[in-house]
């Protein structure tokens, strides 16, 4: 009888294919003080950021109370010291402030994901269809400005129509800006046009001739600004006449991790239509780290039972990859002799972990009979049998036998991962016995626990053992082989090892005080 | 002109690279391994039966020393979680270059299999697996396709393993009761130093 039930949420979120400039809603996020605020200075505090720009330090940043005494960014940080009397100069942390930055959209993410950086302390978010959850587009501004001063930053927002006219006006003007749909020409009218960042040849050029707003540009013929200020200038003299943005105009890279939920048409438990669903998720996924110029390391892959909790199972691809095949086999093995306990009903798969680059060129004359790579072997094998189960050995120099070795993690540039304590041989332990001074063979199997065992001895020779098929007599007895150590701590041992023929098996015993054990086998 | 296939193209390189090639044995090194079994089936399974201490992993491990020599990557896959390094030091095993795997409990004949699949690994050597079932046919089956050579040691035989050969310890003897191209094999003397032919 099939399972039935209500089903539930996958719980991997959706990412729909990104959607183009044309259409949207954009809010841009600018904060003007950014730079200082985070080192903890305020608005009025006469403070800037220096850098090295073009063999020189400049100022890259300051606050509204410097930029009222007469500090410009790009002025050389000797001008702007001379110009204001105590001014406070502090170096770019460009990694404190990348830091500070990702901190700050993480928080910013409660809203959308489809937020990006667009600038130092400026952010776009694309909030197409969400403006309605959040009560409408004030409200929603009021919303994100309260997340960002509640980090202690002044800010500047802007929503209209078009990313890079949000992010200019933004910058122009100050408190919270919204331009209704239509609206974006007139908004737009006095905006400078600095504030849309363009070339500095255009700048100097449409200068030159008394054009310093999109209005201005606006105002001017298309085929005049297409004859003397090439495709640059006509994007932003379509700007100026509220038209959306068509080319010259590079999407933001949103931040928002690669995640895919499919609803299957019908419950299945069948591998094979899973498969086929995910040949064409995972081929959006390879899309997408194209586009990004990223592979995939870990992928998530949540499958959404019929009734039951839903299932989320680690994959991990091995060697980094964006190539389909290879994705396809990873998630492939994942699912290969899963148990499920109901019909699955969907199908969520999350980009968990990616890495930048190109992915590698496999070489001509690459063994061809190698099935898998070692990386992605030894990822599926950890998944499925966790780290501690794969390991290879080194010796230390302790006589207690079970201690003698330690793992480690294996393969040719693996960091330790087990080994705690420091090596050093036991300075006062003792080797006794007949056999002290040979290198006696050790068994190729030791117990994981040394097994009591019963012995009949003669002295303290044993003569009888006593195994699972009864009592055996023993042949040939090597030793006694005293090994102890260990008196400083709470378990010292003193062990008598002998080596025993039993009919064609040699096993390894000992006893310590008047109690017998199996330890081992030379098998 | 006939057309080449690129298996039979794939073939020639390996040839050529001095690899193993599909359907022939692997020389060891060892006696009892090279003039008994007629070598290492490639690909292909061994059954090493007997019971602990009956020198099995001996000649396992002696196996593995002898094809790390030649610089060949070795899996031991620890089903009783007694393989002692130690002691597969003594014997010439390069532990820094041997995996051990750990499985837990009912995951051990799964790794096997993926890990003869891999082709990775020259021998993976499976020490003392429980019964089983059709993950012997499976292990066949991987072996065959990753073109690697398995070696199971196990206190039994049973129907559930397709071997290429068969070496049965006990009573102080190896006893080959199959050999590599289906002969009938010979018998050894197992003493705690080592084999005697």
């Amino acid at each position: 009888m099939r399972p039935t039930g209500s089903r539930r949420a996958v719980g991997a979120a959706v990412a729909a294919a990104p959607q183009s400039a044309r259409g949207g809603r954009f809010l841009g996020v600018v904060l003007p003080a950014f730079r200082l605020e985070r080192c903890g200075y305020r608005a009025e505090d006469p403070a800037v950021v220096v850098d090295e720009v073009r063999n020189a330090v400049r100022v890259v940043a300051c606050t509204p109370g410097a930029e009222a005494l007469g500090v410009r960014v790009g002025m050389s940080a000797t001008e702007a010291r001379a110009l204001v009397a105590g001014l406070v100069v502090e170096p770019l942390d460009r990694e404190g402030e990348s830091e500070d930055q990702a901190s700050l959209v993480q928080a910013l993410r409660v809203f959308t994901d489809r937020v990006a950086v667009a600038g130092p302390a400026e952010v776009i978010f694309e909030v197409s269809g969400i403006t309605a959850i959040f009560d409408g587009e004030e409200a929603l501004l009021s919303r994100v400005r309260g997340v960002v001063e509640s980090f202690g930053h002044l800010a500047r927002l802007a929503m209209s129509g078009d990313p890079r006219a949000s992010l200019a006006l933004a910058r122009w003007r100050e408190g919270d800006t919204v331009v209704e749909e239509g609206g974006l020409a007139s908004a737009c009218l006095a905006l400078p046009l600095s504030a849309l960042r363009p070339s500095q040849r255009l700048l100097d050029g449409l200068a030159q001739v008394g054009i310093r707003t999109l209005g201005a540009l606006a105002a001017l013929s298309p085929a005049a600004v297409a004859g003397r200020y090439g495709q640059e200038g006509v994007t932003l003299h379509r700007l100026g006449r509220g038209q959306p943005l068509q080319e010259g105009w590079e999407e933001p890279r949103w931040d928002d991790p690669l995640a895919y939920e499919v609803t299957l048409p019908e419950p299945t438990e069948m591998l094979t239509a899973l498969l086929f669903v995910l040949q064409g998720v995972i081929g959006q996924l390879v899309e997408a780290l194209e586009a990004r110029e990223q592979r995939a390391v870990r992928l998530t892959l949540h499958l959404a039972l019929d009734g039951e909790d839903p299932l989320s199972l680690p994959v991990r691809v091995g060697r980094p990859t964006r190539q389909q095949a290879e994705l396809m086999e990873a998630v492939r093995r994942t699912l290969e002799g899963l148990r499920i306990a109901a019909p699955v009903v969907g199908l969520g798969l999350v980009l968990a972990q990616a890495a930048e680059g190109t992915g590698r060129q496999p070489g001509l004359l690459e063994r061809v009979e190698r099935a898998e790579e070692l990386p992605a072997l030894m990822a599926r094998l950890e998944d499925a049998l966790g780290e501690a189960a794969l390991f290879r050995a080194r010796i230390r120099e302790r006589w207690r036998p079970e201690t003698s070795w330690v793992a480690e993690r294996w393969g040719p540039d693996a960091p330790l991962f087990s080994v705690r304590e420091r090596e050093r041989a036991d300075p006062v332990a003792i080797q006794g016995g007949e056999w002290a001074d040979l290198p006696r063979p050790r068994p190729a199997l030791l117990l994981p626990k040394p097994q009591a065992l019963a012995v009949d001895a003669a002295g303290p020779r044993p003569r009888r053992l006593s195994l699972e098929e009864g009592w055996v007599q023993v042949r040939e007895a090597l030793g006694p082989e005293r090994l102890e150590g260990e008196w400083w701590t709470e378990s010292p041992f003193a062990r008598d090892y002998w080596e025993v023929e039993l009919g064609g098996r040699w096993a390894w015993i000992f006893s310590e005080g008047d109690r017998w054990y199996l330890h081992g086998w030379f098998d | 002109m006939g057309a080449v296939s690129l298996e039979a193209l794939r073939e020639q390189i390996r040839a050529l690279e001095g690899a193993p090639v599909r359907g022939t044995v692997q020389e060891t090194g060892v006696p009892l391994v090279d003039e008994l079994l007629g070598g290492l089936p490639v690909p292909g399974l061994v059954e090493l039966l007997g019971p602990q201490g009956s020198g099995r992993a001996r000649l396992a491990l002696t196996v593995v020393a002898a094809l790390q020599r030649r610089g060949e990557w070795v899996c031991w896959v620890d089903f009783a979680g007694a393989f002692y390094p130690p002691a597969a030091a003594q014997r010439g095993v390069e532990l820094s270059s041997l995996l051990v795997v750990r499985p837990p409990a009912g995951r051990g004949a799964w790794a096997v299999e993926q890990i003869l699949r891999s082709g990775l690994f020259s021998l993976v050597v499976a020490a003392d697996p429980p019964a089983l079932g059709p993950a012997g046919a499976r292990w066949a089956r991987a072996a065959e396709g990753g073109m690697s050579t398995g070696m199971v040691l196990r206190g039994r035989s049973g129907r559930d393993l397709p071997v290429a050969a068969r070496v049965a310890f006990g009573a102080g003897e190896a006893v080959v009761t199959r050999r590599v191209g289906g002969q009938l094999g010979g018998r050894a003397r197992w003493h705690r130093e080592g084999w005697s032919l």
